[in-house]
């Protein structure tokens, strides 16, 4: 029953096929003593006019590994014929093969060659190189290629693989990542949203363990205080509700009572994980349905469905305070496309909502809370110039031949971006620039552009030279004193992209392109700026960077340190934790790194119960000076020890922005201004080693404490200073408010 | 080098039994993809409960890869009517028939 000889009939078919998925079905009738040869055929055939299709490369590398079975020796040999190929379809076949072969070694160089050329969809080769590493004792190496295959949107398949690697991963231990408790309930099914957000969780450094109820049975799991959620003790409850919980009519008779009979039942749920369960609470909108039979009268009667929910999501909004925060269910739905947002028969069937290919959008969202509650947002954007800030090179086109403003496509496209930078500092974001230039051609066009929307004035730090980005990017932080975790790095130029990621993998770099029409909604898909409220902080933060600089100057000129302190003029406000200063606060003990003696981290509302226990003592500074309002710069959290006469520092924190001026000093004053008023006459203080908070390891002996003995891990030290005998530190340069 | 009848099948719309090992095939690397699973061997008389695996969660899932995997699109009926791996071949069968 076979054809006697090659049938060029059967590869015309093939090519014909190429894109549909019967091209596999085709391959698979092919006779075993055949599959090598007709499989290099059309590799070669592909490969000599430059065409790669992926899932054709991914059906011919299969034909070959199900021949290694047959005869190993024969599938060696080829992969050395292989070898001649040039070309994107034989470097992934090859590549596939070599997996399968099992030795490592030329397996991994095969898949670096593939990612070198940047063969096959960025997921796919990074997927593959990440099992490959893995397979090959790596598990360092598979996650870093997981994050990179995770890096830009991707599609429900490929983050349904991108798990099973995860799963396999979680067997190695993997570098400390943040810990996060996270409770999903759904009135609707939500199996397919745990494993993509696990995984979202992971591509942003939080280490999720996931806690997933029945669906339907949101009400019954809050508020039975023996329920397994409330076992799980939930860093945040996720509240996955839709339009169908709202249970209202095509059109209600009383809209304002169907507003309320919507929104109450929740607001009935976060009081109990608020101040019950101690957890942050994230709670869907309803996403407004597109059948209705009402048709558009359902958006515009006072009582229509869509009106009520649009009212009642407003409502939402307005019944939010802090420890809870509304996801926009139906925001994602409308990003996503309401026509595709809803599989109806897979609701029918399986009670799930919305459709598989919107939920890597949904876990997006969901981290974009889970991130600002842990305080991870981030706080810097770094711009490159050429062609990113403006269009054309200032150091050949010169300022007049640059493409800015509304006269120019492109040019409106930069000027728009600028613009969004500008708002981002508005809102308290730090601009820095890092260009390859000479520095006075960089700066040109901000001194003389009428069409220029960034000033100089708002550019915290300015680096326009010939190094390296990543070396200068870590100028960039250590002149900010802020953390290159909170940096996110935009520049058209692939290689430079890619090198500062290779670098400082901690950066965020956004897969931009090198459209400028385009880089915004790229930017923008990341959400690496969103925070769960603005603080007067945030808003006070850009000016603040400022500020500093025009310190740095007066440092300059004051020669004695002394003097220098005495002329910021500074006063503080010390205050235990209230609703104010709650997020900023929270904020501050989850990002602080570097002057954080022992890193503990408490989310918003684990803050809120600390300073409400008797035997604790919690305290938020914050300083002014004559240049600026510093706002909340420090939290300290002191524990009572009565039956040792000890006042423990359980947390001390400061923000970097103040270092150098002993406000240090005054803050442990402070606490042990606290402890006398308690009675308490020693003040016990420990430094638990971090791979960033080094700058404190010497803290403690140089306030004056003195060594005892401490337990636990390598590197800790614990410190005492008894009131019995010393006097409570003071700083007389600081006034206190 | 190709299993065939007296002419090239893939010449008319695949109907004959070779295009059915064609698709059970196909449909067998996405049930091993799905149930993360090394090797399976398909039967047409294999049901749900016939594999650990094949729970309701994975029934969810075998039918999005499928539906994407050969670029159909199946309608309620035709799911609910599947009792085993041959009624979700026939239906498959059909589809890329038209």
């Amino acid at each position: 029953m076979m054809a006697a000889q090659p049938d060029a009939s059967l590869e015309a078919l093939l090519e014909a096929s190429l894109t549909s998925p019967v091209y596999e079905v085709l391959l698979s009738r092919v006779e075993p003593s055949e599959a090598l040869g007709l499989a290099l055929r059309c590799v070669r055939s592909l490969d000599s006019r430059e065409r790669y299709h992926h899932e054709a490369a991914e059906a011919l590398a299969r034909l070959a590994v199900r021949h290694l079975a047959v005869d190993r020796d024969a599938a060696l040999a080829w992969l050395d014929v292989l070898a001649s190929v040039r070309g994107a379809t034989a470097e992934w076949v090859a590549a596939r093969v070599r997996s399968a072969v099992g030795d490592h070694a030329p397996a991994l160089a095969a898949w670096d060659g593939v990612i070198e050329h940047a063969v096959g969809p960025r997921p796919a080769r990074y997927l593959a190189r990440g099992r490959a590493r893995l397979d090959a004792g790596d598990p360092t190496g598979a996650s870093a290629d997981l994050r990179e295959a995770l890096r830009d949107p991707c599609s429900h398949d490929d983050m349904e693989r991108g798990h099973k690697l995860w799963k396999r991963l979680q067997r190695h231990p993997l570098p400390s990542l943040r810990k996060a408790r996270i409770a999903l309930l759904g009135s609707f099914t939500t199996r397919l949203i745990k494993p993509l957000l696990e995984l979202a969780a992971f591509r942003d450094g939080v280490a999720a363990e996931v806690y997933e109820a029945e669906y339907g049975m949101v009400h019954q799991e809050v508020l039975d205080p023996s329920s397994g959620l409330r076992r799980f003790r939930p860093d945040i409850v996720i509240l996955a509700t839709s339009w169908r919980d709202a249970n209202l009519p095509p059109l209600s008779p009383d809209p304002d009572a169907a507003v309320q009979s919507a929104v109450a039942p929740l607001l009935g749920l976060w009081r109990v994980i608020r101040d019950e369960m101690r957890a942050h609470a994230v709670q869907h909108n309803f996403d407004v349905p597109l059948v209705d039979s009402y048709g558009h009268l359902g958006a515009s009667l006072p009582g229509g469905r869509g009106r009520v929910l649009r009212r009642a999501n407003h409502a939402l909004l307005d019944a939010a305070g802090t420890g809870v925060s509304i996801l926009d269910f139906d925001g994602v739905a409308a990003e996503f496309g309401k026509a595709a947002w809803s599989d109806e028969g897979l609701w029918y069937r399986a009670k799930q909502h919305p459709a598989p290919a919107a939920i890597p959008l949904l876990v997006d969202h969901y981290m974009m809370h889970v991130r600002a509650v842990l305080g991870l947002t981030r706080k810097v954007l770094v711009l490159d110039l050429d062609n990113t800030l403006w269009g054309g090179i200032v150091g050949e086109d010169g300022v007049e031949g640059l493409k800015l403003g509304v006269t120019d496509a492109e040019g409106e496209a930069h000027t728009d971006l600028q613009r969004y930078a500008r708002e981002l500092r508005d809102r308290g974001i730090v601009l820095a620039v890092c260009s390859k230039n000479n520095e006075a051609d960089a700066r040109e066009p901000f001194e003389r552009s009428a069409e220029m929307v960034l000033k100089l004035d708002d550019i915290a730090v300015f680096r326009a030279n010939w190094q390296d980005k990543a070396t200068n990017i870590r100028d960039i932080a250590a002149a900010l004193e802020l953390g290159t975790d909170s940096f996110v790095f935009l520049d058209d130029n692939p290689t430079e992209r890619a090198w500062v990621r290779s670098q400082l993998p901690e950066v965020m770099v956004p897969e931009i392109g090198s459209d400028a029409a385009r880089y915004l909604t790229v930017l923008h898909r990341h959400h690496a700026f969103d925070a769960l409220a603005l603080s007067e902080e945030d808003r006070l933060r850009a000016a603040d960077y400022a500020a500093n600089a025009r310190r740095s100057e007066l440092m300059k000129s004051a020669g004695d340190l002394e003097e220098f302190i005495a002329n910021l003029q500074m006063s503080a406000t010390v205050a235990p934790i209230d609703e104010f200063n709650l997020p900023r606060a929270a904020q501050l003990v989850n990002k602080s790194n570097q002057f954080n003696l022992t890193t503990r981290r408490y989310t918003e509302e684990q803050l809120r119960a600390e300073s409400e226990r008797p035997d604790t003592v919690v305290r938020t500074f914050r300083l002014r000076d004559r240049f600026a309002d510093n706002g909340l710069i420090g939290v300290m959290i002191g524990r009572a020890l009565p039956e040792r006469s000890t006042l423990e520092i359980d947390t001390w924190l400061m923000s970097c922005r103040v270092l150098g001026r002993r406000v240090e000093e005054f803050m442990v004053g402070v606490m042990m201004q606290a402890a006398l008023d308690r009675g308490l006459t020693r003040v016990v203080g420990r430094y638990l080693p971090t791979a960033k908070n080094g700058l404190v390891r010497e803290l403690y002996p140089r306030l004056g404490f003195s060594p005892i003995e401490g337990s636990g891990a390598p590197g800790e030290t614990a410190w005492e200073y008894r009131l019995d005998l010393l006097p409570v530190l003071a700083n007389r340069f600081i006034r206190v408010e | 080098m190709i299993r065939a009848r007296s002419t090239n099948p893939y010449a008319s719309p695949p109907t004959t039994d070779a295009a059915m090992d064609a698709i059970t095939e196909k449909l067998t690397r996405i049930f091993q993809d799905v149930f993360d699973l090394d090797a399976i061997t398909l039967r047409d008389d294999m049901a749900a409960a016939d594999v650990e695996e094949w729970d309701s969660l994975n029934h969810v899932k075998l039918v999005v890869a499928i539906e994407s995997g050969f670029g159909v699109k199946f309608s309620t009926r035709e799911i609910t009517g599947w009792k085993n791996v041959g009624d979700m071949k026939r239906t498959l069968q059909s589809k890329l028939k038209s």
